[in-house]
């Protein structure tokens, strides 16, 4: 059975996305160690908290995360989890992955935190094929990346349009929770392990 | 654009059974729930809210495996309240499977815990619960499950709340919890043009209209809805038909 590694972070609740995992055919491992990363055939980042505190919390792990995807092994960010494969953000101090190009930058709204169910825009990406045009997911967060960095596969808006989620090969990063987006997200998940090549495709 | 104006199902848990009450008093047993919990995300509910009314120790103990049990098939979001007296309580119930936790009673006795959880868990993980009741001149809050009144203006104390970190609002108008003589719009309005967070309207949800009512022109982000679902007198996805026929946008699963 396909495995993914959860890179705990130190915060928040794992426990969905775990589950989630589960639930679209996966052995999930939760890990804090190094050498688990460096052995994973493919890994999640989840991420709640700020910026700064998910940098921080992975600071052991930094090196092992970046030498896992030079050598090939698929990662997707959730949430804060997405930012940090950024090189830097607004909300705080604090060097990202740098694994996308950009700098995360605070929401303009009139209501932050966005806070619930938004539709996707989708471009056309394989891993989000199950998505449809419009589709909602759950989003919590203050900040977000620019809709135009390199890489954006879906948009979605809330006081302007944002970067919903990202792809770089085999780098993925989805703003939205997926494993808290009922079945649309259930359908990110499947797409995510079957673009890794981890879950053949059905 | 905002996101989709979420309608919740609010499940209020005594000892690991949900019940339900009139302006928070004569609880009864409605049902268990994991099965119930489950059953409003298939009816299309955007979020479940766990309001723990356990008066001892044991029965917070039973809330941790309920939310653990229902976190594990649950796709939509969980927000549990109730209790919640420390940063540690708010990691355990994070880490068995809630999203957020709602503050209520112990913000109001140390606002720090606000700041301090949404320090360690993010601002979008810390749900300020206020339970406010209609005086002249405006709504006072109230603690310990609406036994005792605060010194403290409701939405002055949102405000508060807001600018010591709290992600989300939810707002219980005593007076018209369980009554199904509709939400407290007039609160609502006000709270909406006092603070910028997301705002949860309960109490008083007693028809499909009411939940239209408050949802309309951004008045709320989100209705909580109980007695109503838990009576089987509506579903959630014939509130959300309704609704969206009076032209809010909700979320329909394709």
């Amino acid at each position: 059975m396909a495995r993914v590694t959860l890179v705990d972070s130190g915060t928040g609740n794992l426990f969905s996305l775990q589950e989630g995992f589960r639930r679209a055919g996966a052995d999930v491992r939760v890990t804090r160690d190094p050498a688990d990363v460096r052995t994973s055939a493919c890994l999640a980042l989840p991420g709640v908290a700020s910026f700064s505190s998910v940098v921080n919390g992975l600071a052991p792990l930094r090196e092992a995360l970046l030498r896992a995807v030079d050598a090939g092994v698929p990662v997707l960010g959730i949430c804060a989890g997405m930012q940090v494969l950024f090189e830097s953000s607004e909300e705080g101090p604090g060097a990202g992955l740098g694994l996308v190009p950009g700098r995360v930058r605070a929401l303009s709204a009139a209501v932050v935190p966005h806070m619930g169910w938004s539709p996707l825009r989708t471009n056309g990406d394989p891993w989000l094929s199950s998505v449809g045009q419009g589709a909602m997911a759950y989003f919590a967060h203050s900040f977000a990346a620019p809709p135009d960095v390199e890489g954006v596969v879906a948009t979605a808006d809330h006081g302007g349009p944002f970067a919903a989620a990202v792809r770089r090969g085999l780098v993925f990063g989805a703003q939205f929770h997926p494993e808290k987006s009922g079945r649309v997200g259930a359908g990110v998940l499947r797409g995510f392990l079957r673009e890794s090549g981890v879950v053949p495709s059905t | 654009m905002s996101p989709a104006p979420r309608i919740i199902a609010c499940l209020d848990v005594d000892a690991g059974r949900v019940v339900k009450g009139v302006r928070f008093r004569d609880l009864r047993v409605v049902g268990e729930p994991v099965a119930a919990a489950g059953a409003y995300e298939d009816q299309g509910a955007d979020e479940i809210v766990f309001l723990d009314v356990s008066a001892s120790a044991e029965g917070r103990e039973t809330l941790l495996e309920v939310v653990r049990e229902t976190a594990s098939t649950l796709t939509i979001p969980l927000t549990v309240g109730g209790g919640i007296r420390t940063v540690g309580d708010v990691r355990r119930l994070l880490r068995s499977g809630a999203d957020k936790a709602g503050i209520n009673t112990a913000a109001v006795a140390r606002p720090a815990l606000i700041q301090e959880a949404a320090a360690e868990f993010g601002t979008q993980c810390v749900v300020l619960a206020i339970d406010a009741k209609r005086e002249t001149g405006g709504w006072r809050v109230y603690t310990h499950g609406g036994r005792t009144p605060a010194d403290l203006d409701a939405v002055a104390w949102a405000v508060t709340g807001q600018d010591l970190g709290a992600g989300e609002l939810l707002v219980t108008s005593m007076d018209r919890d369980g009554t199904r003589q509709g939400y407290e719009l007039e609160l609502y309005r006000r709270l909406r043009a006092a603070t910028r967070r997301p705002i949860i309207a309960s109490g008083g949800a007693g028809s499909a209209e009411h939940v239209a009512e408050v949802l309309r022109d951004g008045t709320a982000d989100a209705a909580l809805v109980a007695s109503v679902l838990h009576d089987g007198d509506l579903t959630v996805r014939e509130i959300k038909a309704h609704v969206a026929m009076r032209g809010v946008r909700v979320r329909r699963e394709a």
